[in-house]
């Protein structure tokens, strides 16, 4: 009754509408009413059963909630996978630089060194790793604007020896008012993962580069990383080039995770990634980011 | 040479280590250790009552049991002249909640990843 009078109420021919469940042959079902006033004293009232909706809906609700929790347990499991196992790996390190020092020529002995070797392995894998365990779970709402110009040029800096002993040439031509919004820790992992790969796969005996450019695109920051080294055949190794632990060149040190942990980063922002190569001719990435006004 | 270099760790290994670093280092006349944020802050409380000095320098691992790394940090630093002391987190997380952690507590600079290898820990004491 309160709802038709407030219906009455409403000059505006306002429609209120409420949700209710009743017991029918003992079931619960639920309906949703919709109240709109019809002339001076008549409430037009229709009445919709949503019981299969409302089902779905808690069932959906329900397998969310499961999710949110496998999810926690499992990011908490891989801390503790990732902590202890690094505990005893830096042991194991710490000891064998204990015994280099009291007795160096024991590392003479191969089966030392390369226990030495296993232990610095593994430590690196566990490390990386977690890396990839960290931008699984990274947050979507931790973006910020960041200027394109200087994350990149930052980067240049940092493998600015790394690109000098191989000889490549490294060119920002990113206009130096461009901001992204984006994780900044994440895009600072994929230009460094990006102008690494152009240097660790160039060409000897040409004049190598690698050239990182943006543009516009519809809603897309589209950001280019062209470079002129070894290429790839997409033919052979397309669909598996940014799968983990995959690499393509045994001629360079290379883990295989570099262009897995890119594009993961990528795709949390709300991204994606292309790529063109040909062999002995070079390879483009092409990474488009959300566009919004920064 | 400081006077007292401490380490919390319940990682026996990991204070062996410490322990013959220093050692080797002989940069310390007294080297202690504690298993737990709380046995290190009961100590430190105690002194701090008995106004006896606290250790020049402090490495502190952040998985423990009982007290955590943090847990200790935060509550030593309520106690009386503990600012002056130097506490460098020492651990082998490598949790971005723990590097937040560190972050607002103005620790970036001193946040070490274990393993610790002995030039690091005797280039950190040289600059100290």
């Amino acid at each position: 009754m309160e709802v038709i009078d407030e219906c009455l109420s409403k000059k505006n021919q306002e429609v209120i509408s409420f949700e209710y469940e009743l017991e029918i042959s003992g079931r619960r079902r639920f309906f949703n009413a919709n109240n709109i006033a019809f002339g001076e004293d008549k409430v037009i009232v229709s009445v919709r059963d949503i019981t299969d909706y409302q089902e779905n809906l808690d069932r959906i609700k329900q397998l969310l909630s499961i999710q949110e929790k496998q999810n926690e347990k499992l990011l908490n499991f891989t801390h503790i996978v990732s902590h202890n196992l690094r505990s005893h790996t830096a042991n194991m390190q710490g000891l064998l630089s204990l015994l280099k020092m009291d007795d160096p020529e024991i590392f003479d002995n191969p089966y030392v060194d390369l226990m030495n070797t296993s232990a610095e392995n593994l430590n690196d894998t566990i490390a990386n790793l977690n890396e990839v365990l960290e931008m699984t779970f990274g947050d979507p709402d931790d973006k910020i604007s960041v200027n394109l110009y200087k994350t990149v040029d930052k980067s240049i800096k940092s493998v600015s020896t790394l690109a000098k002993e191989a000889g490549v040439s490294l060119y920002n031509e990113i206009d130096k008012d461009v901001a992204v919004k984006s994780i900044p820790a994440y895009l600072d992992s994929i230009v460094f993962n990006m102008l690494t790969n152009g240097i660790k796969f160039h060409r000897a005996g040409v004049d190598s580069y690698v050239r990182v450019t943006s543009s516009r695109k519809d809603s897309f920051l589209v950001i280019q990383f062209e470079d002129n080294g070894v290429g790839v055949d997409l033919s052979l190794h397309g669909e598996k080039l940014f799968g983990m632990y995959k690499t393509f060149h045994s001629h360079v040190e290379s883990k295989g995770l570099g262009l897995f942990i890119t594009k993961n980063q990528i795709e949390v922002m709300d991204g994606k990634i292309d790529v063109e190569s040909e062999v002995n001719k070079g390879t483009t990435f092409t990474i488009y980011l959300p566009y919004e006004d920064v | 040479m400081f006077k007292e270099i401490t380490i919390i760790d319940d990682d026996k290994i990991q204070v062996f280590l410490f322990l013959k670093f220093m050692e080797k280092m002989d940069k310390a006349e007294i080297v202690s250790s504690f298993v737990n944020g709380k046995e290190a802050f009961d100590e430190m409380k105690e002194r701090s009552e008995n106004n006896a000095s606290y250790p020049d320098i402090i490495f502190l691992d952040l998985n423990m049991p009982v007290w955590d790394g943090w847990l200790f940090y935060d509550e030593f630093k309520k106690l009386p002249n503990s600012d002056a002391i130097t506490i460098y987190i020492l651990t082998s997380s490598l949790s971005s909640v723990d590097n937040d952690k560190a972050i607002e507590r103005g620790l970036n600079e001193k946040y070490l990843n274990k393993p610790l290898n002995f030039e690091q820990l005797r280039e950190l004491l040289q600059n100290k």
